[in-house]
């Protein structure tokens, strides 16, 4: 028993510093998915990389010049391998009810953009959370960052903290200053890799474990036999 | 005598679970080493220590030693506080998503395991017919084991430790 209260004694003292510790220290960046969907989420970050990761080869690519002639002058910005979740994939976990047109992403200031839904099944379009194998610094976007091969970079929005899905034709901060709500860029090639980085559980250690379990279930009931 | 699993079904069973626990986190190998929040005022974290602690605690009480130190209800708190500490886990692993992702699985495979221990033990302690009693006791030793490894892992990721 005395063993018993010096160990509870020990767990709560390391506990409460360590709550000290971490009380200084920031807060798990959270994604929401809201609106139209039967199951809201709030997916933190660490949830966000057990999900299924995908990865896309693209160029986030800057419009360039005034929304009156979008696509002159444009630059590439940046070139990755960008890993994340399909957004696909999100919608699904979250159930998309019927009367749905547009997915908002909106950051923690005023900037918004949308996809249309059916443009939001695309598998390629995807919520990043790598970029070349490297967690998204704060300049690419770090936490969630979108990802939208061959639509002009002011649809890349960064810094996602929510995904709402509408069931009006949202206008984000520079398509309601004139920039075309359709942003794709013409003539627009990308490395389609898309290869899923991550598996579902284990399925060889599943199985041994299962072989293991089954073996000792047999065991004991022919031991019981006997 | 009452019939007595043997020591390889034993050791298999707790291989097995291991293992199983294992397949449900090594599907990660991209981890999140930044800084974690433990809000002091999150309920659920901390009904999530108090049931380690009264899992802690149960073990210390099963133990033979222990027990005869003990007298009266004390010596038969083992039950009643592994009880406690399987609800205390329930209510820890509510997702805060609302749904299950692929990262929850490890923590319900944990609760499960403790779900396991609380009924095998309840077979021990309640169920007289002793033709059930070599199962009860091929679960309930193995999945103390696997539990307690898996927590260790469980509280170590959790706090960012590993």
């Amino acid at each position: 028993m005395r063993t018993a209260m010096l160990l509870t004694l020990i767990l709560l003292v390391l506990g409460a510093h360590h709550v000290e510790s971490a009380s200084a220290q920031e807060a798990e960046p959270v994604l929401r998915v809201y609106g139209l969907v039967d199951r809201p989420l709030n997916i933190t970050y660490s949830e966000f990389l057990g999900l299924p990761l995908v990865s896309v080869e693209a160029s986030c690519i800057c419009v360039g010049s005034g929304p009156e002639n979008p696509g002159v002058n444009s630059f590439v910005v940046y070139t990755y391998d960008w890993t994340g979740v399909r957004l696909s994939h999100l919608l699904e976990l979250a159930g998309v009810k019927d009367g749905a047109v547009d997915v908002v992403f909106r950051d923690n200031t005023q900037y918004s953009s949308s996809l249309p839904l059916l443009e939001a099944g695309n598998s390629d379009i995807i919520l990043a959370v790598y970029a070349d194998g490297e967690a998204l610094s704060r300049d690419q976007g770090y936490p969630f960052r979108l990802v939208v091969p061959c639509w002009w970079g002011y649809k890349w929005v960064k810094y996602v903290e929510r995904v709402e899905v509408v069931g009006y034709d949202h206008l984000g901060f520079w398509e309601s200053h004139g920039y075309p709500d359709d942003a794709r860029i013409p003539d627009c090639t990308y490395t389609a890799s898309n290869p899923e980085v991550l598996t579902s559980p284990s399925r060889s250690l599943l199985a041994l474990g299962l072989l293991c379990v089954s073996i000792a279930v047999v065991l004991t009931y022919a031991e019981g036999r006997q | 005598m009452k019939a007595q699993p043997s020591p390889v079904a034993r050791a298999l069973l707790f291989l097995g679970l291991l293992l199983i626990y294992g397949s449900l986190i090594v599907h990660r190998p991209l981890t999140w080493r930044g800084s974690f929040s433990f809000d002091v005022y999150d309920l659920v974290h901390w009904v999530g220590v108090a049931g380690a602690l009264l899992f802690l605690a149960s073990g210390v009480l099963s133990n033979e030693d222990v027990k005869a130190k003990l007298s009266g209800a004390w010596a038969r708190a083992h039950c009643p506080v592994s009880v406690l500490a399987f609800v205390a886990a329930a209510v820890h692993s509510r997702t805060k998503a609302g749904v299950i992702l692929p990262v929850h699985y490890s923590s319900l495979y944990i609760l499960a395991l403790m779900g396991f221990l609380v009924l095998s033990g309840a077979g021990l302690r309640f169920v007289k017919d002793t033709r059930y009693y070599r199962w009860w006791k091929l679960v309930h030793g193995p999945s103390t084991k696997a539990l307690g490894l898996a927590l260790i892992h469980h509280i170590l990721v959790k706090t960012a430790v590993i």
